[in-house]
């Protein structure tokens, strides 16, 4: 191809693409909506959910280990475990995330404090131990409870719940290389030690959970839940000390993305947990769900690019501690699932004005219910059950108290696919799940033998 | 193929770096871009066919390495990388403090089609006259896959009947003048504003540009 040949090349498809800018963006199907936009995506069909589990003593080996479900249909294997990888000990096994390029799964610990990185593109079946981060805590000078595992590009943002001083939920954001290396630490920003962050209202406890990034509007967002002391303390004991329950999270901070600065700090009362954005291209907004408190917090860029948060919805009835914890937005950003952990309830939103969600549907999933993660179609919805070993209850329906359950979702209901009982399995308390495809990394399903035909 | 590019494209949206930055560049010296690892060295093809190291390639200047492949059809993939980069000449070349001090160095990573004579015709597109951008290819897969490792980039090579098609996340590599990278950008992030701000802050300022 000649220069001339190239440089036309080039501008044409600069030209093509300018034409294929249009008002309703259509999208491939891909994998859950959760995940960071840096990440590399998933077309079609996901085979695999990796399920981080807490160990639960007397039940199987009792440790925590990474559970691999079979979740093509078109597998042999569907509906069932495959693979499982015990990693010794109960740490608190609580969330994981992948890298960029999807290769590694950063699996992290709230009380033991590692981080282990399983290698799950040799074998996406088969996920393996790669490596252990075991000093988390010295090397980041003090964090504890590595919660969100985030993929940047060739990087990963982890959040921290608590610190190594007094174990409150003074904690940090901490970077490491894609291989393992530690980079820096970034102190949530205090009263004491803004780091330039404009304090828009009555907070600045110092504390965090979630974290998530919009790089069209260079920001992260970082949530704020409780420290270790309150974390790994047994749920009644807790809610019965008032002086402790005052040691929760009530902002949400927004930081510069770039260059990894404090902007401003939002009141937003009562432990707001998970964070997720929305995907438009022009929908400058993320939503926060508060523990204790039980609303919905829209976060949103205003007119004069000022970021704000506003409670835009109640989740059930606050006064019976329904509990919302995990969300999850749908790609096209209309809806908004919403569990609520005491109850096993899940609740789907409409939130195609931000403004004012409305609720459309509920279902009961469990006795318990925690972690939920759909399809980027929206049309496959797992659930899981476990929120901390010492918050979990401990009695409830078999097949209701510990499990992974699918559903297939047509706009309208949930139906069930089919469900594995975490307990009866002898696996323990599952938690955080994150999809896997074999067309990830070029690879197609193993051939079915002529004898299983 | 890059992915996240993939997804944007389906979407009808061109990555950022087509465009006005939407939001204030970071101002350069007023953050830190700390050392993330240190740059690998390996052996490449210069564009004019001689075998030579990359680090000799680096030479003492901060570095914007992009990763690409020339037959790339993704226009949010190899073709920004290009794209952004070509951006960067006209403000270097501007700037007394980056001028002289600031090399482009695009690397294939599909080393059976961009031959050295396939690197140099493809840089004379985009280089201006005298900027010092410098078109890099390999001798084969094996002598590139050491310095996919050690950079972080994984591939899929599909070869068929229509072409080549490699599939990787895009990533360029901001290198500082003792060869550490400092920073990563991929699709989403991808900008000559946010580069420019990002080489202000690496380099020490000179006496000469502040009067």
């Amino acid at each position: 191809m000649t220069t001339k040949n190239r440089a036309a090349r080039f501008s044409s498809l600069i030209i093509a693409a300018t034409c294929l800018i249009i008002g309703v963006p259509t999208y491939l199907s891909a994998d859950e909506t959760c995940m960071s936009p840096y990440m590399a995506k998933i077309v079609g069909q996901e085979d695999f959910i990796y399920v981080w589990t807490v160990g639960l003593e007397g039940v199987g080996d009792g440790f925590d280990k990474l559970v691999t479900v079979s979740v093509n249909p078109a597998s042999p294997t569907y509906g069932e475990v495959i693979h499982s990888i015990s990693v010794g000990g109960q740490h608190e096994a609580h969330h994981s995330g992948l890298t960029d390029d999807r290769r590694y799964l950063w699996a992290s610990t709230l009380d033991g404090n590692q981080i282990f990185i399983f290698n799950v593109h040799t074998d996406p079946a088969k996920p393996s131990l790669h490596k252990t981060i075991n000093d988390f805590v010295a090397a980041t000078g003090g964090v504890v409870g590595p919660h969100t595992n985030y993929a940047l590009p060739g990087r990963m943002l982890l959040t921290g719940l608590s610190n190594s001083e007094d174990f409150t939920g003074r904690t940090a954001l901490v970077e490491y290389t894609n291989a393992g290396d530690y980079i820096r630490t970034l102190w949530m920003p205090t009263d004491d030690k803004l780091n330039g962050a404009d304090k828009s209202g009555e907070f600045a406890g110092g504390y965090g959970y979630d974290v998530r990034a919009l790089p069209r509007r260079n920001v992260l967002i970082t949530s704020s839940f409780t420290g270790h002391t309150n974390y790994m303390r047994n749920l009644g004991e807790l809610m019965g000390d008032a002086e402790a329950m005052q040691n929760f999270g009530n902002t949400v901070v927004i930081w510069d993305l770039h260059t990894r600065q404090p902007r401003k700090i939002l009141d937003v009362p009562g432990a707001p947990l998970e964070i997720r954005c929305a995907w438009g291209s022009r929908h400058n907004y993320c939503f926060t769900t508060t523990a204790l408190t039980s609303k919905i917090y829209l976060i949103y860029e205003d007119d004069e690019g000022e970021w704000q948060a506003q409670a835009v919805a109640d989740i059930g009835d606050a006064a019976l501690i329904p509990l919302p914890v995990d969300i999850s937005i749908s790609a096209d950003d209309g809806l908004l699932w919403v569990d609520t952990w005491n109850d096993g309830m899940t609740h789907v939103f409409d939130i195609s004005d931000p403004f004012a969600p409305k609720e459309i549907y509920t279902k009961q999933i469990g006795d318990q219910v925690n972690m939920l993660s759909q399809s980027w179609d929206g049309k496959r919805i797992y659930f899981t059950s476990s929120l901390l070993a010492n918050w979990d209850k401990p009695e409830g329906r078999a097949g209701e108290l510990q499990y992974f359950k699918a559903f297939s979702w047509d706009g309208k209901a949930l139906q069930p696919q089919f469900a594995i009982d975490f307990i009866a399995a002898g696996l323990g308390r599952p938690h955080q799940m994150r999809f896997g495809a074999y067309s990830l990394y070029g690879m197609a399903p193993p051939a079915r033998s002529a004898s299983a035909d | 193929m890059n992915w996240p590019g993939i997804i944007m494209a389906a979407a009808g949206v061109l990555a950022p770096g087509y465009s006005q930055l939407e939001f204030p560049a970071p101002v350069a010296g007023t953050y830190e871009l700390p050392r993330l690892w240190a740059a690998a060295d390996g052996n490449i093809l210069r564009s004019d066919g001689a075998a030579t190291r990359l680090h000799e390639q680096l030479g003492d200047k901060a570095v914007i390495l992009s990763f690409i492949y020339t037959s790339c059809g993704d226009v949010n993939g190899c073709p920004l990388a290009t794209f952004v980069l070509s951006r960067l000449q006209g403000p270097i070349q501007d700037d007394p403090g980056l001028r002289d001090r600031v090399r482009l160095v695009t690397l294939s990573f599909d080393p059976q089609h961009d031959t050295p004579a396939v690197m140099r015709r493809y840089g004379q597109s985009f280089r201006q006259d005298g900027f010092d951008w410098r078109f890099l290819t390999t001798e084969s897969t094996q002598a590139l896959a050491p310095l996919l490792d050690s950079y972080d980039q994984s591939i899929l090579r599909e070869d068929g009947d229509s072409g080549t098609v490699i599939s990787h996340v895009l990533r360029v590599y901001l290198i500082d003048t003792d060869k550490q990278v400092r920073n990563i950008y991929n699709t989403s992030f991808l900008h000559q504003e946010t580069i420019l701000s990002d080489l202000r802050t690496v380099l020490k300022p000179r006496d000469d540009w502040r009067n």
